[in-house]
């Protein structure tokens, strides 16, 4: 079912709310309302507000069964652009709106006034570029959003003006741009032998006959290189362990739960839809590139010899999770959505947890001043239980999902796909997925225990004149732990009430595998849409 | 009910946690009310019913998952100690971290505990059980870390949780190995229809399900972690790693008995560790000198020994083995809560600083008497009526089995070792005069208040009486106990004595060969700890496995990560390019003339298109060769001149516009840059550097060569640019130029992101700018 009535109208909101925040925020200047509140902040938390009431609308819509297509400018695809909003395109809208409000108070509790300097607008082109890119029906429609996204995440990364900051962030935006360039390549080969751009349009062309044989490999393999660029997958993450952890611990947020994940929705967007044959061909390489993911980034996590960076580089292990449900769906009848249901649970649980672990990493380094917690030969034990009892307790908590650890949603996505991996008979990949479970425990544990356990720190001397000063920011208080607190509750339903969050990711998995239905909702103009008949 | 018990643990647990126990008494009582009202809720609804007690909630069937609860005798044996041990520790506790801020979080995790064990014994369906015994091993962790700043804890602590969290791991994946091969996620279904002999997926699936049980109950070479968790209060080390947690790894073993105990490698696998960690644990448990020390490897000692009666299928195994469990946590438990007051008394568990306090302490004396005739395994004790059932089943075995040699040689030594203890512990902290080492005279010595003594008093006395009440009272638990691990109604009843025979005799061995060791004294010991010395601990191996681990992992990720960017580059590009190689195979028809799109061209374009390529050629040779900074911008601007002239020649002047427009905007920043940058050389590439450079930039050419290419061929379908060409025609009322309504109509929604492009870049541009001109104050060292 369809809906491309007046209602419709609405997706474009997605981008154009956090745009008129952020252009709003730059044109009028700043000035203070509340102590913690100027009028930027205050521009980001009304958006994040807004764009949430959005995406919980979008989502008890589309939840029904019914697809929202906006044919922007009235020009029907694939003539003109077209925004699609389904059941997949929808959660994850939702969840980038949670996680997105989630981070404006941690952001308003925690930056100081240098760090303050655009952060409030750039967080709000980000919403927009993600925003986009969930809605995206057209190749290069998409592209323009991943620019978006790559140019403000490039100046968010260099925000501090630190020297780190700009040498991870020149990384950073040179080897994005590169899979951009390589996306651009896929795009203009679509366009000289299709002649479009429309995803529907694209699906419907790649099923005529006498097509020349190397079209759909090569379109499906420059796709796959630039989205696996973009979702940080073995070996195409160097990007993100260089970049993440040098930011600031809101942006650090911000970006383990949103920037790789639009990577990954353009993967599980598009290979069903064009490249179903492609899923199956290549899935050998595809576990293989997964497990690797699944190997490097717990590794990594377990060599990060600061919090942040061990937990920003342990994203790509989840990313490998996640890649291998796609990975097990392809099969020869085609791409099964029993498979990339528990993917999609993965994902969901990823993105909030990931978020919630960032914040609470990012609490605790701005109390300890440091990083280093896990305990070395320099000791190096953070003993923060004795202070910050709320903080530890929240922090464990996220540490027992990200396990995946019952009753929270770590553990629910982490079965589906243990499960799927056993039925698929996939042992060794079932082994890699089980030990670096095992590895993701321990060293979660390992940061938990540096950063709460051990000698409290001595009280600070405060008026001596050795006193250097003591914090970043104003500290941290109820604007960092609700949020948080709020993530883990999220993630804490999602595990309990698993029946229910499992069967909204089967019905996004169903629509990403149901090609008919796509096309149908696209509804290309005239002639086209019986060539899809 | 079971469900609601639960609730009603976690929810008291909580309640004690907010309400500050440390500072009412009412706290101590109410922890110990709570879990004696629930056994007594459960006991008057199950044991009136003669078939086993069912209760079902759905949860989470999509992945197998439902707690579904099943309460047999097996159960109700291990629901009747945690709950009756619970409520004498929550009493106790009270008293021993009397004062401690942090008792109501101890209290939190003690009765969280609770309901995970009880969890654990309910469940049947195994998904569930996981879900529980998680709990128990996060619980757990979290109570040895009670006292968070000492090193012992957290190493304790760490160490507990990668060998239980692991073996955790392991199991799960024995259940979903199992339970996908089999269809069914119970217990009940699997031991009804054991699992088909001994092909792959059983055995592995065996394998992994013991390695769950032998590391939560601590079985070698798993051992160590138990006596490290020793750090964790005296309480938790009574309760979870002596009466109830440690003893979820025998449960597993027994609540699966039916269903693997005709595989073949059940038997010899459960015997021969279990007698490997009795005589290990008990020779460790002689060297040691702190109490609880001694008694962490005792207790190794007996889970080796019910390792060793649940590996057999007689029903004087089984018995032996329901009677150990009992036994063991009726006298273990007050052993352990004695060696905690002790300690709370004199200041010291160092039993080489204890001596004589018989007097003193004469509640904990009677204690201590009363468990230590049943550690000691004196006739008719529960200790010896398990000894002395499992001794009679070896014997039985020793026929036809060879392990059973082995497990005879556990089962003495470890009952060598129990005799040595007792005997210490009676003698040596109570009778004797002297102590061997100095005692710490400032401690004042305070004996415990009544209170405290009440929960261990009442488990001794209950221990004491065991072989009066055994088979009056506890008859029917055993009895069903028994049925439930072997799968069959069994009819059971404990016969205090067996006679003078072989059995007795060994068992009498046993006794007097501790005896003979306590009376040398310690000057044999002496040898046995250099001899133990000798043998690498567990805790060394996981301590340098840990540690490479960490080197091994920091150097594959940084090894990787930290490559220059020229490498990293040159990744992504190779990935690229690996896709046109792989479909190189399939370009055959790229090469048709059909599929080419030649456009016929008179003679002058062809020759001005020659002219340009050269041109360009001649540039990028220029970038090539240069020296300076200065000349490869030129050149290169040079290039995309060029291209500008192509735009042109095909009839394209807005494109070309914009070109040239790009081109000369981009000139003239760089060289604006370059004349504020210091005016030095560009460092000279090594030869290497510069072929490797040279490489990537080749094959990157041809790859967007072949790329041009596809992407210029003959369209197989009618682009959509011929409807918009009409469209612009008809609909926009003659406008000519369908670029321009492309870009601001047709696709104005992408012009409108690129727009958003550019005025984020000149934010960033800005942000920098203004970072660099207020220098930065020091930032939080976050690499």
């Amino acid at each position: 079912m369809t809906d491309s009535s007046n209602l419709a109208n609405l997706l474009a909101l997605f981008a154009i709310i956090p745009l008129c925040a952020a252009g709003g925020s730059l044109l009028i200047p700043r000035f203070q309302l509340l102590p913690r509140l100027h009028t930027h902040s205050l521009a980001a938390l009304l958006a994040g507000i807004v764009n949430l009431i959005l995406a919980l609308w979008l989502m008890a819509r589309t939840v029904q069964g019914t697809n929202l297509v906006l044919h922007v400018g009235g020009h029907h695809g694939p003539f003109g652009i077209v925004l699609v909003a389904d059941v997949f395109s929808a959660l994850l809208l939702l969840l980038t709106a949670v996680i997105y409000l989630g981070t404006v108070p941690f952001a308003i509790d925690v930056l100081d006034q240098r760090d303050r300097m655009g952060f409030y607008p750039l967080s709000l082109f980000l919403l927009m570029g993600v925003n986009g890119t969930f809605l995206a029906g057209d190749l290069f429609n998409l592209y323009v959003f991943f620019e978006i996204l790559v140019i403000t995440s490039f100046v968010l990364v260099t925000l501090g003006g630190q020297r780190d900051q700009i040498r991870g962030g020149l990384r950073f935006v040179v080897l994005n741009l590169l899979g951009s360039m390589v996306f651009l390549g896929a795009v203009a080969v679509a366009y000289g032998t299709l002649g479009t751009l429309n995803f529907a349009h694209i699906a419907v062309l790649l099923r005529q006959p006498n097509l020349p044989a190397w079209l759909v490999p090569m379109m499906a393999g420059l796709l796959f290189v630039a989205f696996a660029g973009k979702s940080a997958l073995f070996p195409l993450h160097f990007w993100l362990p260089c970049s993440y952890h040098t930011t600031h611990p809101v942006v650090n947020a911000l970006f383990g739960g949103l920037l790789t994940k639009v990577g990954l929705y353009s993967l599980f967007r598009l290979f069903p839809l064009l490249f179903p044959e492609q899923l199956a061909a290549w899935q050998p390489a595809f576990l293989a590139l997964a497990g690797a993911s699944m190997v490097v980034g717990t590794l990594g996590g377990l060599s990060g010899d600061t919090l942040r960076r061990a937990l920003s580089f342990q994203i790509v292990s989840h990313i490998g999770f996640i890649f291998a449900g796609l990975a097990l769906a392809g099969t020869r009848n085609g791409v099964l959505a029993v498979g990339l249901a528990p993917a999609i649970l993965y994902l969901a649980h990823h993105m909030v947890v990931k978020t919630a672990v960032l914040m609470a990493g990012g609490a605790i380094e701005l109390e300890l001043q440091t990083g280093r917690v896990v305990p070395g030969p320099d000791g190096g034990t953070g003993g923060l239980l004795a202070h910050r009892q709320w903080l530890a307790i929240w922090f464990f908590l996220t540490a027992l999902s990200l396990a995946g650890i019952p009753p929270f949603s770590g553990f629910t996505g982490k079965l589906g796909l243990l499960l799927l991996m056993i039925s698929m008979e996939q042992w060794l990949l079932l082994a890699v997925a089980v030990l670096s479970s095992f590895v993701t425990l321990y060293m979660i544990m390992r940061l938990w225990q540096g950063a709460f356990w051990g000698a409290p720190p001595p009280v600070r001397n405060t008026d001596g004149p050795a006193a250097a000063p003591t914090r970043l920011g104003p500290g941290f208080g109820m604007l960092t732990l609700t949020p948080i607190a709020v993530l883990v509750g999220c993630s804490l339903l999602m595990g309990v009430f698993g029946e229910s969050a499992w069967s909204v990711a089967n019905q996004a998995a169903a629509t990403l595998t149901d090609v008919e239905a796509y096309i149908d909702s696209v509804a290309l103009a005239g002639h086209l849409a019986d060539a899809s008949h | 009910m079971l469900l609601g018990s639960l609730a009603i643990l976690s929810l008291s647990g909580l309640i004690l946690w907010r309400t500050k126990p440390e500072t009412t008494r009412q706290a101590a009582w109410f922890g110990a009310v709570v879990p004696l009202a629930v056994l007594g809720w459960i006991w008057r609804r199950t044991v009136m019913l003669d078939a086993t007690y069912h209760e079902h909630w759905t949860w989470l069937p999509s992945f197998n998952l439902d707690l579904t609860f099943r309460l047999d005798g097996l159960s109700l044996l291990f629901t009747v100690i945690i709950l009756g041990i619970g409520a004498a520790v929550a009493l106790y506790t009270h008293y021993y971290l009397e004062g401690d801020p942090r008792l109501g979080a101890f209290y939190l995790f003690l009765f969280l505990f609770m309901a995970s064990m009880l969890g654990i014994v309910w469940s049947d369906n195994v998904l569930a059980f996981f879900v529980f015994w998680e709990g128990t091993t996060f619980t757990s962790y979290l109570l040895i870390g009670h006292g968070f700043s000492a090193t012992a804890s957290q190493r304790g602590a760490r160490n507990a949780l990668i060998v239980t969290g692991g073996g955790g791991l392991a199991m799960l994946a024995g259940f979903l190995l199992l339970g996908q091969a089999t269809g069914d996620w119970t217990f009940s279904a699997w031991n009804a229809a054991p699992p088909a002999g001994a092909d792959d997926m059983t055995t592995a699936a065996l394998v992994l399900i013991l390695l769950g049980a032998f590391t939560k109950s601590g079985q070698f070479p798993f051992h160590f972690w138990l006596p490290g968790a020793m750090a964790a209060p005296t309480p938790a080390s009574a309760y979870l790693h002596s009466a109830t947690m440690v003893k979820a790894g025998i449960f597993l073993v027994a609540r699966t008995h039916p269903a693997f105990a005709d595989h073949p490698a059940w038997l010899p696998v459960l015997v021969g560790f279990g007698a490997v960690t009795c005589a290990v644990s008990g020779v460790l448990a002689m060297t040691k000198t702190d109490l609880k020390g001694m008694l962490a490897y005792a207790t190794l000692a007996q889970l080796g020994l019910l390792f060793v009666a649940l590996g057999q299928s007689g029903k004087a195994a089984l018995v032996a083995a329901v009677v150990g469990i009992l036994a063991h946590a009726l006298y273990k438990g007050p052993l352990f809560l004695s060696a905690g007051m002790i300690e709370h008394a004199t200041g010291t568990r160092d039993i080489r600083r204890l001596a004589g306090q018989a007097r003193p302490l004469w509640t904990v004396f009677i204690i201590v008497v009363a468990s230590a005739l049943s550690l000691a395994a004196l006739p008719v004790w529960g200790g010896f009526l398990s000894k002395e059932y499992l001794l009679d089943s070896l014997l039985h075995l020793a026929d036809t089995a060879w392990v059973a040699w082995l497990g005879l040689i556990g089962v003495l030594i470890g009952g060598t070792a129990f005799a040595w203890l007792a005997i210490a512990f009676v003698h040596r902290i109570f009778l004797r005069r002297e102590p061997d080492a100095a005692v710490d005279r400032t401690h004042r010595l305070h004996p415990p208040a009544a209170t405290m003594v009440a929960g261990p008093m009442a488990l001794a006395v209950i221990g004491f009486t065991l072989p009066l009440t055994l088979d009056r009272w506890f008859q029917p638990l055993v009895q069903d106990a028994v049925s439930a691990i072997s799968g069959e109604v069994q009819s059971v009843h404990v016969h205090l004595w067996g006679g003078f025979n072989a059995v007795f005799l060994l068992s009498l061995a046993a006794l007097a060969a501790g005896t003979g060791a306590y009376l040398l004294g310690f000057r044999t010991l002496r040898v046995l700890h250099r001899g133990v010395d000798w043998v690498p601990s567990g805790d060394w191996l996981l301590e340098r496995s840990l540690g490479l681990a960490a080197r091994g992992a920091s150097w594959i990720s940084h090894g990787l990560q930290d490559l220059s960017l020229t490498s990293h580059i040159s990744i992504v590009l190779g990935a690229a390019v690996l896709v046109v190689v792989l479909v190189a195979n399939r370009l055959g028809s790229l090469f048709n003339p059909s599929d080419l799109r030649i456009v016929a061209e008179s003679p002058v374009a062809l020759w001005l298109e020659g002219t340009i390529l050269l041109l360009s050629l001649m540039a990028a040779l220029t970038v090539l060769a240069s020296n300076n900074r200065l000349a490869p911008i030129i050149a290169l601007s040079v290039v995309g001149l060029n291209v500008t002239l192509f735009f042109v020649l095909f009839a394209a002047p807005d494109l070309a516009l914009t070109q040239l427009l790009v081109e000369v905007l981009v000139f003239v920043l760089i060289i604006l840059i370059l004349y504020k940058l210091p005016a030095a050389q560009p460092p000279r590439l090594p030869l290497g550097h510069k072929i490797r450079n040279i490489g990537i930039a080749c094959v990157t050419g041809v790859f967007g060569f072949v790329l041009v290419l596809l992407a210029s061929g003959r369209p197989r379908f009618e682009p959509i640019s011929g409807e918009m060409i009409r469209a612009t025609w008809l609909d926009a009322h003659g406008a000519a130029n369908v670029v321009n309504v492309i870009l601001t109509d047709f696709r104005g929604f992408d012009t409108f992101g690129e727009m958003t492009v550019i005025a984020i870049a000149g934010i960033g541009v800005y942000s920098l700018v203004r970072a660099y001109r207020f220098r930065p104050r020091r930032r939080p060292a976050s690499e």
